[in-house]
């Protein structure tokens, strides 16, 4: 009989289970996941997954310029093809984000510290630094974003000479070209 | 060796919750651990830091194993012994027999979404505003350059305006320490720090709310939490609102059981916690005044001042050590704060009227703040007649009218109060996410029908420990 009894409440609990799975299931599924926010982030969820299965193999720079764009391959040039010891001069927002332009930078590219974050160890100089700093005496490069930064050369460059990195006076280029 | 270190991290932090809190459920203590190891060993690098020592592999490795050793010690003196094989075995045993499928279907989502989340966090590297114009790259810098006090970034002749107002270098500092150590021990990214606290703040929140209101409910409560639309967004960045939140609702909501049960355990995970969540962000000293209000009132009713003394001690010592290294080293910046009384009835306004938006907001935090409501709401008769968890509800009010007290006092000379209230203020509410839940899932008109189910759901299945007693095999 206590068997009988036992075996009657294992049957109950185990529907009981099986109602409440249902419930559970349609709470989250029809409700939870159908509500504004919840649904969407769990959508950026499967889309970040989708992306991960997609691409597995990407290397951390090419994972940073999926989130960072034009921002981490540009500072990523200055770094490939400046000294160390480079004291580098950013211009500031509006040469990354011209008025009424689209700009192929994202995030702050010309906030000093996140420069810094890619460009380290040179030094970074920015604008309102000039005649601040000391290090705004002993710049070494310029980056030209958009054109802006070549009026700070030494030398002349051509107008068509849109985005890079130079050297603030020809001493440099000389040096290599010998 | 950044797998060594993590895995030392999780062995002092489990050391010291063993010591600290022997009652702690498994799950609380593998939750705690992670969140309290890391948390030392930050402390443990300004200390060396103060002492000149390089912050470099070797130093911070040997200190952190001579803290685990002297850890062990203390607990061998203590008396503390591992279990043996088989009372893990009948834990395990009686655990597998308590399980539900309601149970089980819960867990398997939230690991499901938190496998989701860690993946995105550990793929996609740094690239939020907050962490590159900040935290991360100081972390990077700190570990390029094996010291924080001297850092090139903190030179004023390198950048003229560091100490100025709001400027990073008065920054409290785990969040860059927690990203200096990844760095150290090589890896590429500091993205592992946010993973990992998030992963084990989810324990640690399962673990405590499963003592509160039984596993069932706290795995539907633990995936709303985690859920929470903005919060799980922000969890897989580096900024440091949601780290800030682990250890300040973590805390609160120890503080709120402690001041409930009267557990010494409790208030030392607490006072932790809390020590932790004013080391991340400096704000975060008002959960401080607000569980150490309702401890003294109750400290006050009973006479008895001791742990309240105690918990006070751990809780603001690390903030205290954090300004008085901060002064002798010059890591100052001009104050944003109002340290004056004054009266601006636009800014209250403002200040209410843009806090409330955001706590209403279901694009933001989903169901947390109105459910607390309803629950509040549904719960008052228990409140009136039974005062049913009054400690958590006072808690939470004065906790968040502390926070808008700080916005109030603030002198907002780097950005305009308008952005702030709209951009960063949302992130603030975070600390308020967990609580939120653990205080209406603890109110009784919601405990007791999640308690209920549980009985429901349990199989009456005699577990084989039981079995084991009965026949005295195991004598």
């Amino acid at each position: 009989m206590a068997n009988h009894k036992k075996q009657k409440n294992i049957y109950t609990t185990f529907w009981l289970n099986v109602v409440f799975l249902l419930l559970a299931f349609a709470f989250v599924k029809g409700s939870v996941l159908n509500q504004q926010g919840y649904s969407w982030v769990y959508g950026m969820l499967k889309g970040n997954m989708k992306t991960i299965k997609q691409y597995p193999n990407l290397t951390l720079p090419q994972r940073s310029e999926v989130k960072m764009g034009g921002s981490y391959s540009y500072y990523k040039y200055i770094a490939d093809n400046t000294p160390k010891n480079a004291v580098i001069y950013i211009p500031a927002r509006d040469a990354f984000f011209p008025k009424g332009q689209q700009s192929m930078f994202t995030g702050e590219p010309y906030n000093k510290m996140w420069a810094i974050r890619f460009l380290y160890p040179r030094k970074v100089v920015v604008p309102q630094e000039m005649g601040h700093s000391i290090y705004s005496r002993k710049l070494t490069h310029i980056a030209i974003v958009n054109g802006v930064g070549l009026e700070m050369l030494s030398y002349s460059v051509s107008p068509n000479f849109r985005i890079g990195v130079l050297p603030i006076n020809n001493k440099e280029i000389l040096k290599q070209t010998k | 060796m950044l797998a060594i270190d993590i895995i030392l991290v999780i062995l002092v932090g489990l050391s010291i919750i063993e010591l600290v809190c022997p009652s702690a459920s498994f799950i609380e203590k593998a939750g705690l651990s992670f969140l309290t190891g890391i948390f030392s060993q930050t402390i443990l690098l300004v200390l060396l830091d103060a002492l000149n020592i390089p912050l470099t592999r070797l130093p911070i490795l040997s200190v952190t194993v001579i803290l685990w050793l002297i850890l062990c010690a203390v607990l061998y003196k203590k008396g503390y012994s591992f279990k043996s094989f088989n009372e893990y075995k009948n834990l395990l045993i009686k655990q597998v027999c308590s399980i539900n499928v309601v149970w089980l279907a819960f867990i398997v989502v939230i690991v499901y979404v938190e496998y989701m989340n860690f993946s995105k966090c550990m793929y996609f590297p740094t690239f939020d505003r907050d962490s590159l114009a900040g935290f991360d790259t100081i972390g990077y810098v700190i570990a390029q350059e094996s010291n924080i006090k001297n850092l090139s970034i903190f030179d004023i002749a390198y950048n003229p305006g560091i100490h100025g107002p709001g400027s990073y270098i008065s920054y409290a500092p785990f969040v860059q320490l927690g990203y200096a150590i990844a760095y150290i021990f090589g890896a590429e990214t500091s993205k592992i720090i946010s993973a990992l606290m998030f992963l084990f703040f989810l324990l640690a929140f399962y673990g405590i709310l499963a003592r509160s209101i039984k596993k069932t409910g706290a795995a539907i409560i633990t995936l709303l939490v985690m859920l929470t639309p903005e919060m799980l967004a922000f969890s897989s960045m580096s900024a440091t609102n949601v780290m800030h939140a682990i250890f300040a609702s973590l805390g609160t909501i120890y503080g709120i059981r402690w001041l409930d049960k009267g557990e010494k355990g409790d208030m030392l995970i607490s006072s932790i916690m809390l020590s932790a969540n004013a080391w991340t962000r400096s704000e975060g000293v008002i959960f401080i005044a607000a569980i150490g209000f309702l401890a003294l009132i109750k400290a006050v009713r009973k006479h008895s001042i001791k742990q309240l003394i105690l918990w006070g001690v751990i809780a603001v010592l690390p903030f205290f050590l954090w300004s008085v290294y901060q002064r002798i080293f010059g890591l100052t910046s001009e104050s944003i704060m109002m340290t004056s009384p004054f009266y601006d009835q636009e800014k209250i306004d403002l200040i209410i009227k843009n806090m409330f938006n955001h706590f209403l907001n279901v694009q933001y935090y989903g169901w947390t703040f109105k459910m607390l409501m309803i629950s509040f709401v549904l719960n008052i008769w228990f409140i009136v007649k039974k005062k049913d968890n009054l400690y958590g509800f006072f808690a939470l009010i004065i906790s968040i009218f502390l926070y808008m007290l700080v916005l109030y006092q603030i002198d907002y000379k780097w950005d305009t109060i308008n952005n702030v209230l709209a951009y960063s203020a949302k992130r603030f509410i975070f600390c308020f996410v967990p609580l939120a839940w653990y205080y209406l899932s603890t109110n009784k008109v919601i405990s007791y029908p999640l308690e209920k189910l549980e009985d429901l759901l349990t199989f009456q299945i005699k577990s084989e420990p039981e079995v084991f007693v009965k026949t005295g095999r195991r004598r």
